[in-house]
């Protein structure tokens, strides 16, 4: 299916209500990046593999560039499950579990949806290019924490998935940069 | 959990090495300090399968490997990312070519604690926080300390040359690497243990002043 990113040149983007209508019919795909974290006490980068089962269930793995795994979250509808440093711990919220457990946080519940450039109910201040992809918008997390989002880049095919983005709250600073989105 | 025998494929799932850990008792660490002073320094190309605790392959990666006595190793990812682990014994360079960020940590850290540090060390006092046992040319290296990420170290060697390395974490992953093209006591220059820190970087320096 055309979700692969073809290689440049760029196409065109295809207009925004299409590609925003694509974009939410997007129920399943796995998206392999890096993945850098810097928090107050937490300096981290690895290889993150998210794995979208459908609207609401997915597992996400990052594990350093030994293949040494750092976290694995699994979401499903009522449960998500934490694996940090050999020991499994259930929770209704993963974002203030990881953040307990590994001394950083990422907003994980709007997860699904900001991978894909889309807002989620909770974005404020959105703003857009002229090609009326998503490009900036601010979201509060499940643990209370605001968080600018930004992106910094897009595949360049019709789609325009995001490719490089930014994610800060006034303490954290998280670097996503996609290699590759898989159906 | 009961383990049943699986014919050992080119990359051996970690059940099969966790049951011949367990056959072989006595304490191997002489016989592994012996080989591993006949490496004065050793560079392959590697091929890097990642599985998960049920043996689903999560990652595939390739790159390459060079040590050098004492504590000096390079390595290097070039794929699924371009990035780089490198210590001249004293730093330790974390290297992400995407993130364009280095991470700088004294050699003897925790973080300095990576399975190339071990091979490359013959201090005595590093060496008696693990226990070692062999099963024929394969050494299982297992950390005292429970809360190491990494839970066991596999060297496989054959006519003196590390051939394979398994990495088990505690989250219980493992990293299985194949080495080839491999060269062992062939001269290689200090400087490639090194990292040129170029400004563009972001720099994260987590050395203790």
């Amino acid at each position: 299916c055309g979700l692969k990113p073809k290689v440049p040149p760029a196409e065109p983007v295809m207009n925004a209500a299409a590609r925003q209508q694509q974009l939410n019919a997007m129920q399943s795909f796995t998206v392999q990046a890096s993945m850098g974290i810097k928090a107050p006490n937490e300096s981290i980068s690895g290889n993150l593999r998210w794995q979208q089962m459908n609207a609401n269930d997915f597992q996400a793995r990052l594990a350093n560039m030994l293949g040494i795994s750092l976290f694995e979250l699994t979401q499903q509808t009522n449960f998500s499950e934490l694996l940090v440093k050999g020991e499994r711990y259930q929770a209704a919220d993963a974002s203030s579990l990881l953040w307990q457990l590994a001394g950083w946080s990422i907003p994980l519940h709007d997860m699904p949806l900001w991978l894909r450039g889309l807002p989620g109910a909770s974005a404020t201040e959105l703003q857009y290019d002229a090609a009326g992809r998503l490009t900036r918008f601010t979201l509060q997390d499940s643990t209370g924490i605001r968080w600018q989002l930004t992106y910094r880049s897009f595949f360049a095919d019709a789609l325009s998935l995001p490719k490089q983005l930014e994610l800060s709250s006034d303490d954290t600073h998280i670097r996503l940069v996609i290699r590759s989105w898989q159906p | 959990q009961t383990v049943e025998v699986v014919a050992r494929p080119d990359f051996a799932p970690h059940m099969q090495a966790l049951r011949q850990q367990r056959m072989a008792s006595e304490d191997a660490s002489q016989p592994l300090m012996q080989q591993l002073a006949k490496i004065k320094s050793f560079s392959a190309d590697y091929q890097q399968r990642v599985y998960d605790i049920q043996q689903q392959l999560l990652q595939e990666g390739q790159g390459k490997l060079a040590l050098k006595q004492h504590a000096r190793f390079r390595f290097e990812s070039e794929t699924p990312e371009q990035s780089l682990l490198v210590s001249d014994g004293k730093t330790l360079w974390f290297y992400n070519e995407l993130l364009e960020q280095v991470s700088i940590y004294d050699a003897n850290s925790e973080v300095g604690q990576t399975p190339f540090a071990l091979l490359t060390s013959t201090d005595k006092a590093l060496w008696q926080q693990y226990q070692v046992t062999q099963q024929q040319q394969s050494f299982f290296i297992h950390p005292l300390d429970v809360g190491n990420p990494v839970q066991q170290l596999m060297l496989t060697f054959k006519d003196d040359q590390l051939v394979e390395m398994q990495v088990i974490d505690i989250n219980q992953q493992q990293s299985v690497y194949l080495f080839s093209k491999i060269k062992v006591n062939s001269s290689i220059a200090d400087k490639l243990f090194t990292f040129t820190v170029s400004k563009n970087l972001d720099v994260d320096d987590q050395r203790q002043r």
